[in-house]
């Protein structure tokens, strides 16, 4: 007998299962998760109990909605080539990049992006110089969305007030009106989408300039909670999810996607999942060059809990409903997406690799700048174009202070 | 960071909650402890969301996690409190059986944490040297070695014979 025909006979009277029912919370792993974020980012209280599930009606994803070949919002070409260059982090020796705009020349970040104590402060490039350097007005600030007039919002969590949605001009921060709340995403025109009320309750809502009064956006018969998901295309049109009432005897409550529409209507989305059985839910990202992209979160139907199957990364372009898979079909793998406002939807793995439409561009890991044996680098914004990325380089990500985090740009061409 | 990660956070953490549930309860054999070092685990888990979703194995780095949780448990001694002062009552359906159980964990619980960790995650949790070398961070000489060390420290714990050796250790 072998050490491992011993051990495994030894042991063999330990296997087993927990008996009883868990005792695990998940809200209280986010509230705590939350505290422990470097910079907090919103997540509403009522998905706890909800899974998002959208039953199945097809099994191919392209599903033209006319019977005609559509007139498709054409994609950027690839670059042909992109050189990295540090983006500056003035008298700070640590910092990272968090969002860029749609036109590539303005880009937001923070100072000292590792610490979990002490001041941060919000850095503000333009055309890659730094030109903003800003103490925030909070214990925690989390900027989303940089529009191309350099107008970034996001929420400050003041611990007098709470979480309030806040914008960035010219230097200054200032409270958006309607009290607690966060702002997810702007427009190029100004206008600004996010999320009033307590995480239970919220109501989505759009403020038409920065200092203008929130106006509701109005939910779909029987949907009584909005989520967080949110995008805002240039003319103004805005996806996100709501929570559908729960079904009698359903375990999970169904989500929708839907579009809220210039002229006031509403529009229910709905992708078709890429096989039978399966649950889909589909989370808007961003608007781009006309299409909207889309995770797709699928999982398997066949068992009350929902057991994750894989991520589709998807897009829909609402003048003619045309979906069209981009690719990935689990969340670890693949290139990376931009997602609406700062960040990206980080589906990739640490390579830099980003879609642009269908296509796929590689993005050069180049010394001395990063070494590509050792640096993790993950995206946080492409310009429509594609002539600009940028991201953070990290080695770890374990919040080493010897290993600070590296804001860089690609300028491609 | 992206609103998007939250749905993946969540429909990844609902899938797995029962697996990471189930090693825990192998390592630490207590479904109460194993529901706290899950806990601790899907909350650093969140707390790191946005840049874990970027590694390739998602599964590994959050066993490593896990297991991490369980080491520092170790480390603090509540897990050696809670495992003598309660047995698990689980435990009881067969009174031999409950009896050789309990006797079993008590001598893993002696053996050095990190090789428990080793024992439960190969003969247990039927992970390979090297994915368990991946969960703990190192070579897989070392999980070789500490499965050695640890079979020999149950072995004199248990007071078993030596067991004659027919072929090499190690997968």
């Amino acid at each position: 007998m072998n050490d491992d025909e011993y051990g495994t006979l030894l042991l063999r009277p330990l296997a087993g299962e927990p008996a009883g029912p868990p005792l695990i919370d998940v809200a209280r792993a986010i509230r705590e998760g939350r505290r422990m974020r470097r910079r907090r980012w919103a997540f509403g209280g009522a998905f706890l109990a909800v899974f998002t599930a959208t039953l199945v009606t097809g099994s191919l994803l392209i599903a033209p909605a006319t019977p005609h070949q559509p007139v498709l919002p054409p994609d950027p070409p690839l670059p042909k080539s992109c050189t990295l260059a540090a983006l500056p982090t003035g008298k700070y020796h640590s910092a990272d990049v968090a969002g860029g705009d749609s036109t590539g020349r303005w880009h937001f970040g923070q100072s000292n992006p590792q610490a979990n104590t002490g001041t941060q402060h919000t850095l503000v490039w333009h055309d890659g110089v730094l030109v903003g350097d800003a103490a925030q007005p909070g214990s925690e600030v989390n900027l989303r969305a940089v529009n191309s007039s350099g107008v970034i919002v996001g929420e400050v969590n003041d611990k007098t007030t709470g979480i309030r949605p806040y914008v960035y001009r010219n230097g200054k921060f200032s409270a958006l009106k309607g009290g607690l709340g966060e702002a997810l995403a702007i427009n190029d025109d100004g206008t600004i989408v996010g999320r009033l009320g307590s995480d239970t309750h919220p109501v989505l809502v759009r403020w038409r300039s920065a200092g203008a009064e929130p106006e509701r956006l109005r939910l779909p018969e029987g949907s009584p909670i909005a989520m967080y998901n949110l995008a805002i295309a240039p003319d103004g049109t805005v996806a996100g999810v709501v929570i559908l009432p729960l079904a009698p005897g359903a375990t999970f409550a169904e989500t929708a996607t839907y579009l809220w529409l210039p002229d006031g209507t509403t529009r229910r989305i709905t992708a078709p999942p890429p096989a039978r059985d399966t649950l889909a839910a589909l989370n808007p990202l961003t608007f781009r060059n006309g299409w909207l992209y889309a995770e797709q979160v699928l999982s398997d139907r066949s068992d009350n809990t929902p057991v994750i199957a894989g991520i589709q990364l998807v897009r829909y372009d609402p003048a003619s409903g045309t979906w069209q898979k981009i690719g990935g079909d689990r969340f670890t793998d693949g290139p990376q997406l931009p997602s609406s406002g700062r960040g990206f939807l980080h589906a990739g793995t640490i390579r830099p690799r980003v879609y642009v439409g269908t296509a796929v561009l590689d993005l050069p890991l180049t010394m001395p700048l990063a070494d590509p044996e050792v640096d993790n680098a993950m995206l946080q914004s492409i310009s429509d174009d594609a002539h600009t990325v940028t991201g953070v380089l990290s080695r770890g990500g374990s919040g080493d202070p010897s290993q600070p985090d590296r804001p860089v740009i690609w300028r491609c061409g | 960071m992206e609103s998007g990660t939250d749905e993946a956070y969540l429909a990844y953490v609902h899938g797995r909650i029962p697996a990471l549930r189930r090693i825990g309860y192998l390592l630490c054999g207590d479904e109460h402890q194993a529901d706290d070092l899950v806990q601790e685990t899907i909350t650093k888990l969140y707390a790191r969301w946005p840049r874990i979703a970027a590694v390739d194995n998602v599964d590994a780095y959050t066993h490593t996690m896990l297991v991490r949780a369980f080491l520092d448990e170790k480390r603090r001694g509540w897990w050696r409190v809670r495992l003598f002062g309660s047995p698990p009552e689980h435990a009881a359906a067969v009174a031999g059986a409950a009896e050789d159980r309990t006797m079993l964990r008590g001598a893993l619980a002696k053996v050095a944490p990190r090789q428990q960790a080793v024992l439960v995650l190969r003969y247990l949790c039927d992970q390979s040297v090297a994915e368990v070398a991946e969960i703990l961070g190192c070579s897989e000489g070392t999980v070789k070695s500490q499965t050695t060390h640890g079979l020999n420290a149950l072995r004199r714990i248990l007071g078993e014979p030596r067991p004659v050796q027919r072929s090499g250790g190690g997968r």
